[in-house]
């Protein structure tokens, strides 16, 4: 701490006035050199420059006087210019997570059609349980009703093995969270109930939610 | 700080190694500014892009889906308006037959977007889906029948005009 050391010889030309604002000074200057190790005053002396500091800027006339005014112009304008800056960029950014979840959303979202309109009678557990992991929210309930109590057993008795194939895919609108896609669904069928192959052909509106980085379906629709 | 606050404030005059760096950190600033603008406007120029693409897309798919049997020329005068390219050409090359068809069949159709979406996009070329529904009556069919269709369109800017170069069903 060197302060007590100009406190000395600041014989300051417009000291005057301030000499008797300082009254909080004296109970300062002692503990510093009485505990210069003692680890209770550690916490105490990150504060010191700020005790001190209050009531010194206030002593004086005007920051004008102290820093000339090209100094404080500047400083200003640097600020301004901050400020400006600031925000500039962080309209870039909400743009580029934008276009990022643009790209993530609709990868995620092929993959899941994919995925949840595709099964096969022998892995159904497997199946059905990588699919919900692709959900969230109120679609996750909705999809494990519509698996375990109507597709499983439909599945089993016509040993069905549907392959879903995305042919193509778009972003309908984005946000940072949520992204809405439409998919092109082609399903491949085979089962006891037809022969050969079936296809049917679809069109899917997707949502997706971003959850933890991940893009999670909450919505499905035929259209 | 408090120290070179107060040694530099005695002598009062401008420190010149603060301006230096108060300009110095102006500089930068200005210079963080220009990119950041340059780089918002790229992303909104983008995004209207986008936008505009899907606009025409829906059109296009619209008026192709909604023609009237009674007016056939004015249907295609408008389909043609937003083609270029090899669609243009092509469909401009089934003009007649079409009109033949739709004339002597009395087809009324019309077309309602369910949705659209953008694949790809940047600011000149673009590629979008549209989800159409057409209910179509004719002679045969005169209570009507919804044909749904799955429409992929190439876009290309062409002025502030969007234009489809290539228009498929995809199956």
């Amino acid at each position: 701490m060197t302060f007590p050391d100009h406190r000395a010889s600041a014989v300051r030309p417009v000291a005057s006035p301030a000499d008797p604002v300082e009254p909080v000074e004296p109970p300062v200057e002692p503990t510093v050199p009485v505990e210069p190790v003692e680890p209770p005053t550690e916490p105490a002396d990150p504060a010191e420059p700020f005790v001190d500091a209050a009531p010194t800027l206030a002593a004086e006339p005007a920051p004008a006087a102290r820093f000339p005014i090209p100094v404080v112009a500047l400083t200003l304008m640097a600020v301004l210019m901050a400020v400006a800056t600031g925000f500039l960029w962080f309209q870039v950014h909400q743009h580029n997570q934008v276009d990022a979840a643009r790209k993530d959303g609709l990868a995620a979202s092929r993959d899941a059609a994919r995925l949840l309109f595709s099964y096969d009678y022998r892995t159904l557990d497997k199946d059905f349980g990588t699919g919900r992991g692709l959900t969230t929210g109120a679609f996750r309930k909705e999809y494990d009703t519509t698996t375990t109590k109507v597709v499983s057993d439909v599945a089993r008795q016509y040993k069905a093995v549907v392959q879903a194939n995305v042919v193509q895919a778009g972003v309908a609108s984005a946000t940072q969270d949520t992204v809405v896609t439409i998919v092109y669904v082609n399903q491949v069928t085979t089962s006891t109930r037809v022969t050969g192959q079936k296809v049917d052909v679809s069109r899917v509106r997707m949502t997706l939610n971003r959850v933890d980085a991940r893009w999670l379906v909450a919505k499905v629709e035929a259209l | 700080m408090t120290n070179t606050d107060t040694v530099a404030g005695q002598p009062r005059r401008t420190p010149t190694g603060l301006v230096a760096g108060l300009v110095v950190l102006l500089v930068v600033l200005s210079a963080a500014t220009v990119v950041g603008a340059v780089k918002l406007r790229d992303a909104s120029e983008r995004d209207a892009a986008r936008a505009a693409a899907v606009t025409a897309a829906r059109q296009e798919a619209l008026n192709l889906t909604s023609i009237d049997g009674r007016n056939v020329d004015a249907a295609l005068a408008r389909v043609l308006t937003g083609a270029t390219g090899a669609f243009k050409a092509d469909f401009a090359q089934r003009a007649a037959n079409l009109k033949t068809v739709l004339t002597e069949n009395a087809v009324i159709a019309e077309g309602k977007v369910q949705d659209a979406a953008l694949v790809r996009g940047d600011l000149d070329t673009a590629t979008a889906l549209v989800v159409v529904d057409s209910t179509v009556k004719n002679k045969a069919v005169p209570a009507g029948r919804v044909n749904t269709y799955r429409m992929q369109l190439d876009l290309e800017r062409h002025g502030d005009r969007w234009l489809t170069s290539s228009l498929q069903f995809v199956s």
